[in-house]
């Protein structure tokens, strides 16, 4: 009997001790908390984060040049089986467009949730480290920028309506609902987030691209959400907001910075792609890595045989766009060479501004994506110094158009004499400027005024264009 | 321990002799002996028939360390100085004797028979309960039984015999040797297919269901299923579906024995329920379906020049019977032979295996090749052990003639051969040609290797204190094929010759392995008698898997991944990986009073590697009692001689989610490089909370046997509650996943399982026994979460599906099928009539118009079997039934409406359509080819009988048997599935058809 119960007992004390055998993990991966025993899990936990943003169902195709720039009324491909047909037409009500917007939605918040789990990590670190501060500043700005771009999409225009339905804004990494807040508190919780990451991150000042990536994450900083990153996007929402004062402040920051100048015209296609083989400019605030996007870009814009329906083709009227009837040798709009081909006698356009053809894929392919680019800043500082100081607005409109190869204009100039005339004009070099990054959607928006779709057509401004419907999902289990 | 090694190899070595000394001393002919010779008792050993047992052990009372065996003969001698010795009999299948012999004395023993001797004691894979005192429903099948319902795999045995288990019928996957079968015991109780699987258990080690699959049935000894709390609590964890334990054969020792057995089988497809059009009635349906009627004149003059062209060839008589191309007889074969032999200590055991499936489709089938080496050594009362080790390899391919339904749908004036007799690609309307497609050399083909070792060992510390422990590792192998020829159609698109034909090899690996350890300790304290175990199991598994894909075949003749050109674009290699371990600790009383009241009582700690740190483990228990009313003394001189009331109640679990979903675990898996290292993202939000599912499981059972086992009875009554269902609600977007795993939803199942068998004519010669069983279940879901409920709504509105998609809702079953009530087809416009919710009829189809048309589970479901023998004959058959489920008829749905006219059809299609205004028709317009709504039309009972074994089997007797230098001697002959009789006329056996077959089987042994 005493041999049974010693037996009983030790089976029980072995028992207990051996927890350990159960917890198992796979190759590949590691607890959450064996995540973050060293500064190297964060690096890798912070590269997740990018890696997301730059996968194509967000700013690697959906919201560069895929879904956002065909709502932003630059590309469509006719083809009877695409989808472009119905979301060229703003039908958010098709199934299959429907699709693609959860589908955003979901990524982006996924991508959310990822950095506020590293976030939860950060308030109590198991280590002490020169870059977590940093580290802190970049996620807390991240986050502020993923919540900005579903903002735009999915909520009223702040000038029109700042009291309505605003987003949720997650803080934690948890399966619970989180909160809703009205347009106003977002913008206030967005831009709370981002001057607390411009604090954190004041020691990161040189920002460029790095010809040989290395190890440090100290370098290559601007494929990181960085200080001028921070502030661009700080100038984005003043901006957004109606705030012409912080807007054009901010945006100053990041122009008087020397880390930025405009290109030369000669030189255009250094800035005009994300870095490659030491072929860069100083125009690039904030990029994303990604090294295998080449492939599905080609896909959707080349093809054998250049004919409609065949391939994803530009804007019909890219001739009255670029002004191309009053080039001349001292103002031609370098742009238009550079970002289309006409394969049809100016009925049919291609886009061949981040990969050309098959040959360019091998020989320099596209290492990445441009997501906030210096002329964006010279935009907001004009379009918020205008009333104040016309001069200087003029001058630097003047400075941007050279460097762009077209000639300055004066102030009386139709493109320039009102602020009305102002906006126009910019929106047209928003039109320009910026294909393949997604963000014409969001100027048309905040002008709110009537547009002509990519085949020339008018669109009406109206909220069931500008306001992505949300998730059938997110309204009846979250409660909203 | 290297003394007892030291014997075992002198032992092993020597066995031989002992037994030839026997030999020379008697002498056979003489049948009693009455002279007395001194210094020896001698004997024989007979059975209640007069035949002699060999092999029986002889021990001395009080002697334990001697010990004898008798010879082929039954002789036996047993040198002593005593007067007297205290001798007792073994032997198995027979009752012990015991017997006080005199010195010099001869003394014949008769040796009784022990049908009950296997059924004394619940095998239950821990250790065998005695089953008096057995409060657990548990159904047992011994060799014998298993051989008689046939050799292709022990599923097919099982069903016939166990009450409550049933092989869900694959319609789809027909006889293909490479399907493991789905099998539930006692109904569903999760949404999930897979997770109802029971457990199964060989010699004490888990093992999965293809290892079940390809093992020999000429291995087990014993198979038994357990069905309740009581049952299987022991398993807890994993044991809320059932629990299959089985035992390989006892090693029976005595002289080297050699045994063969072997069967050869010829199958034949079953095609009785396809009935297709012929060419003349495929073009006239054509027609009537509108596939010549041109949109304007010149489209209308094309499709009258093709009109006119089939016409001509129909006229011709062309008719090319599809279904039989791909189709052969197959014949299968199957041999094991195995040596045995040893003494009373030491005892060896070594067999090899091959068998050969064929299926009926040409190209398909499966080949196993196994050995085992099983060696013992036993000290009775002191110590046992015994070693098993098995390997086995499997080859299996898929047939190259690709997918049944392909065959069924080509058009019967098609010639697949061109005027040169060659192969044609495709045909009109790019429809593929698939005998081209079969000749291209494309092939899907896996080998397995597997490796098993187990060892149990048993030591008496004292008479009723024993420790018993297990040991198993298993490691296997596998890699599978599937190569697609550059020639075949789906390449076509592919311009490039070094992009064609593609080689995708998969590799997988797994090793695991699990041990346990369990003290008992037995004791009677007067009347009342105690049984204590305790113990402990731990386990561990790894298992992986690699797979790449190589393109740019020029020629289907050279195909290994050096002959490939690259991989394929913007593709790479994948692999997965995954580990689990477990833990448990286990607690068992068993009490019994007076032979006649007894309780149980198990509890079960368990942990997992599966489980978040704040559910680790968790506990199960069941406690149970029963009262044997056959021993009480009003009973005394009753019929009865088992009459058991028994009941059981408790906790059994389920382990269905995987670790990640539990804690939050980071993974580098997804691709996410960002040029300056690797991202990692967590794999989904863990939820800490989850915690293990558990079923309450309550049964109730009578077990009776009257009149020396005419009748032997046995019915259970249960309820199982499983709570805490897993199921993946649907979360807002917003959080950042779509569904998260929570334990929400409840599943009840109820029902009811008896086994019946009797015996109406037992003679000297004669042995008639009727056995059938019956079983009843229906589940109710009690809770269900919201993420179902969204999936209900998307599958009410998914109209474009054929059958009707579950809709599950609160307080209805998980397998009733709901359909819009229908009142026919219309005679004057060929369209189908509606009936509302409110009464009212329409044209128009609602899917909220929907209600409950019956379930599928049926009323009754089980098998009726007859056993009758003759001297050395038997004859065994037996019939499957199930009666009052109800089926959504598929084949009417795809085949008779709603097929497209470019295929072949059923012959209903052109009998029974609706043609002209007027015709009073089973089914639509024959011109609309869309598919039809789910109605209640195609709603049928679904009453079938099935027979599904019929066999003859002669033991040559055993005088005949010695002329041939051979102890036993069995011819078998069976037919499988001769006959399939329904109320449902469908297609069964959809990519795969479905077979009967013949098989003959010789067994002896020398």
């Amino acid at each position: 009997m005493k041999k049974l119960t010693i037996l009983i007992l030790s089976l029980v004390i072995a028992l207990t001790s051996c927890t350990k055998f159960l917890d198992v993990q796979p190759t590949g991966t590691l607890l959450d908390a064996q995540q973050f025993q060293d500064i190297q899990g964060y690096y890798d936990a912070l590269y997740g984060v990018y890696g997301s943003m730059a996968s194509p169902r967000l700013y690697g195709k959906e919201l560069s040049y895929g879904f956002a720039d065909k709502i932003g009324a630059q590309f469509a491909n006719l083809n009877i089986s695409s989808v472009d047909n119905f979301i060229y037409k703003y039908d958010y009500k098709n199934q299959d467009v429907v699709s693609i917007i959860d589908n955003i939605w979901l990524n982006q918040y996924q991508t959310i949730s990822y950095i506020n789990n590293i976030l939860g990590h950060l308030e109590q670190p198991a280590f002490s480290h020169s870059d977590l501060p940093m580290i802190k500043g970049e996620l807390l700005a991240l986050r502020a920028f993923l919540h900005f771009d579903i903002v735009r999409l999915f909520t009223n225009n702040f000038k029109l309506e700042p009291d309505s339905k605003g987003i949720p804004y997650a803080y934690t990494f948890d399966i619970k609902n989180k909160q809703l807040f009205t347009l106003r508190e977002s913008y206030a919780n967005i831009i709370k987030d981002l001057k607390n990451a411009e604090e954190l991150l004041k020691e990161d000042t040189f920002v460029e691209i790095e010809e040989e990536t290395s190890d440090g994450y100290r370098n290559g900083r601007a494929a990181h959400m960085n200080l001028f990153a921070v502030k661009a996007t700080l100038a984005r929402v003043y901006y957004t907001m109606g705030n012409a004062e912080e807007a054009a402040r901010y945006a100053r920051e990041v122009i008087n910075s020397k880390n930025f100048a405009l290109t030369t015209a000669s030189n255009f296609t250094k800035v005009m792609r994300f870095p490659y083989n030491n072929i860069k400019g100083k125009e690039l605030i904030f990029g994303l890595h990604n090294r295998n996007i080449g492939r599905e870009v080609l896909n959707q814009f080349y093809s054998e045989q250049f004919i409609e329906r065949n391939f994803t083709q530009g804007r019909k009227d890219l001739k009255e766009l670029y002004e191309l009837n009053s080039a001349s040798a001292t103002s031609t709009d370098v742009r238009y060479s550079n970002f289309y081909i006409d394969v049809n006698n100016g009925n049919l356009f291609r886009f061949i501004r981040l990969v050309k053809d098959e040959e360019q894929l091998k020989k320099s392919p596209l290492q990445g994506l441009e997501l906030i680019t210096l002329p964006e800043m010279y935009y907001i500082l004009i379009e918020s110094i205008y009333d104040s100081n016309k001069d200087e607005a003029l001058n630097l409109l003047n400075k941007f158009r050279l460097s762009r190869g077209l000639s300055a204009i004066d102030i009386n100039n139709s493109k320039f004499n009102t602020k009305e005339n102002l906006e126009i004009e910019l929106m047209k070099d928003k039109m320009r400027e910026f294909p393949g990054m997604g963000l014409t959607f969001y100027a048309l928006k905040y002008y709110n005024r009537d547009f002509t779709d990519f085949n020339n057509v008018k669109v009406s401004a109206s909220k069931e264009i500008f306001v992505l419907p949300w998730p059938e999902n997110e309204l009846e289990y979250g409660n909203r | 321990m290297s003394k007892f090694l030291g014997k075992l190899l002198i032992l092993s070595v020597l066995f031989i002799l002992p037994t030839l000394v026997m030999r020379a001393d008697d002498d056979k002919n003489s049948i009693i002996k009455t002279k007395k010779e001194q210094g020896f008792i001698k004997g024989r050993v007979l059975d209640k028939s007069g035949i002699a047992i060999p092999g029986v052990g002889i021990t001395i009372k009080g002697n334990p360390k001697l010990g004898y065996i008798t010879d082929d003969d039954g002789f036996f001698s047993i040198p002593t100085k005593a007067s007297h010795l205290n001798l007792i009999f073994r032997a198995l299948s027979f009752k012990t004797k015991e017997l006080k012999a005199k010195n010099g004395s001869f003394n014949n023993i008769l040796l009784e028979d022990d049908q009950d001797q296997l059924e004394q004691v619940v095998i239950t894979g821990f250790a065998p309960k005695s089953k008096m005192s057995y409060t657990g429903s548990s159904t047992s099948l011994g060799k014998s039984e298993l051989l008689a319902a046939g050799s292709r795999n022990l599923f097919e045995s099982l069903e016939t015999s166990v009450p409550g288990m049933m092989i869900v019928e694959n319609r789809d996957a027909g006889s293909n040797p490479n399907k493991t079968p789905e099998i539930t015991i006692r109904g569903r109780s999760t949404f999930e297919g897979r997770a109802n699987m029971p457990v199964f258990i060989v010699d004490g080690s888990e093992v999965n269901v293809d290892y079940i699959y390809d093992m020999d049935i000429n291995d087990i000894e014993n198979v038994t299923i357990l069905k309740d709390a009581s049952a299987s609590a022991l398993y807890g964890a994993k044991a809320s579906a059932g629990v299959v334990v089985i035992t390989t054969k006892y090693i029976e020792g005595g002289r080297l024995k050699f045994n063969y057995s072997g069967t050869t089988r010829l199958s034949v497809p079953d095609l009785t329920d396809y009935h297709l059009l012929n060419s003349q009635q495929k073009l006239e349906y054509e027609r009537l379906a509108g596939l010549y009627k041109g949109a304007d004149h010149e489209e209308q003059y094309i499709k009258d020049q093709q009109y006119a062209n089939l016409y001509n060839r129909v006229a011709t008589g062309i008719y090319t019977d599809w279904l039989k191309k791909p189709l052969r007889n197959g014949l299968s074969h199957s041999h094991s032979i195995s040596l045995d032999g040893g003494d009373l200590r030491a005892k060896y055991n070594v067999g090899l295996r091959y068998s050969d499936d064929q299926g009926v489709m040409k190209g398909s089938g499966r080949s196993r090749f196994s050995t085992f080496f099983k060696l013992s050594y036993n000290i009775t009362g002191v110590f046992y052990i015994m070693n098993t080790s098995t390997i086995s390899v499997i080859n299996a391919s898929e047939s190259p003639y690709g997918n049944f339904g392909d065959y069924a749908r080509q058009n019967p004036y098609e010639n697949p051969y061109d005027a040169e007799g060659k192969l044609i690609p495709n045909f009109n309307n790019s429809v593929r040609n698939p005998l081209y497609e079969a000749s291209i050399g494309s092939y899907d083909k896996d080998e397995a290797f597997d490796f098993m070792n187990t060892t149990n060992l048993q030591v008496w510390f004292a008479k009723d204190f024993r420790l018993s422990a297990d040991f198993s590792i298993s490691k296997s192998k596998s890699e599978s094929e599937n190569f697609i020829s550059p020639k075949s159609l789906d390449m076509r698109s592919i311009k490039e010759p070094t992009l064609r034909g593609r080689l995708t090899n998969n590799y997988f690996g797994a090793m695991s392995w699990q041990g346990k350890a369990i003290l008992s300790y037995n004791k009677y304290f007067g009347k009342l008698y105690l049984s204590t175990m305790a113990g402990s199991t731990i386990e561990s598994t790894k298992s992986y898997s690699n797979s790449f894909a190589s393109v740019g075949y020029f020629t289907e003749k050279l195909v290994t991944p050096s002959f490939s050109s690259s991989y394929p674009l913007n593709s790479k290699p994948n692999g997965t990986d995954a580990t689990s371990t477990g833990l448990g600790f286990f607690v068992n009383f068993n009490t019994m009073y007076n032979n006649r009241y007894f309780l149980d009582v198990i509890y079960r700690y368990e942990g997992s590697s599966k489980f978040g740190k704040n559910q680790r483990f968790a506990p199960f228990w069941s406690v149970g009692a029963g009262w044997n009313i056959h021993n009480e003394s009003f009973m005394k001189n009753s019929m009865f001689s088992l009459l058991k009331l028994r009941g059981s109640i408790g906790y059994l679990g389920n382990i269905s989610f995987d670790p990640y979903q539990a804690m939050t675990t980071y993974t580098y898996g997804r691709g996410l490089n960002y040029v300056k290292g690797i991202g990692a993202v967590p794999v989904t939000i863990g939820n800490p909370a989850l915690k293990w599912q558990r079923t309450l499981s309550s049964n109730i059972g009578i077990d009776l046997n009257a009149w020396h086992n005419r009748i032997d009875f046995s019915i259970d009554y249960y309820v199982k509650n499983t709570d805490d269902l897993l199921l993946n609600v649907t979360k807002a977007p917003s959080i950042g996943i779509t569904t998260a795993r929570e334990n929400l939803g409840a599943v009840e199942n109820k029902g009811v399982d008896l086994r019946f068998s009797i015996s109406p004519l037992r003679t000297e010669n004669w042995n008639w026994t009727i056995s059938t069983n019956y079983s009843y279940n229906i589940n109710r879901i009690k809770r269900i979460s919201n993420s179902l409920k969204s999936q209900n709504e998307k599958n009410l509105s998914n109209e474009s599906s054929v059958a009707p998609l579950p809709i599950y809702e609160e307080g209805e079953s998980l397998t009733a099928i709901k359909v819009v009530p229908s009142l026919g087809i219309d005679p004057a416009t060929g369209n189908e009539i509606f009936i509302k919710r409110d009464g009212t009829f329409t044209f128009e189809y609602d899917p909220n118009d929907k209600v409950i048309f019956g379930d599928t589970s049926p009323l009754a479901f089980g098998n009726i079997s007859s056993y009758l023998t003759y001297k050395n004959f038997s004859i065994n058959t037996s019939f499957s039934y199930s009666l009052g489920g109800v089926i959504y008829n598929t084949t009417l749905a795809t085949r008779v409406e709603g097929s497209l006219p470019q295929h072949n059809a059923d012959v209903r299609v052109f009998n029974d359509r609706w043609k002209k205004p007027g015709d009073i028709a089973k089914y639509r317009n024959i011109a609309d080819s869309s598919i039809p709504k789910q109605s209640s039309r195609f709603v049928e009972k679904n009453n079938y009988l099935s027979f599904t074994n019929l066999t003859l089997a002669y033991d040559l007797p055993t005088k005949l048997a010695q002329r041939m230098h051979l102890r036993r001697i069995r011819l078998q002959l069976m037919t499988r599935n001769l006959f399939y009789l329904s109320t449902v006329k469908q297609e069964r056996g959809l990519s795969y058809p479905f077979e009967r077959s013949v098989e003959f089987g010789l067994r002896f042994t020398l």
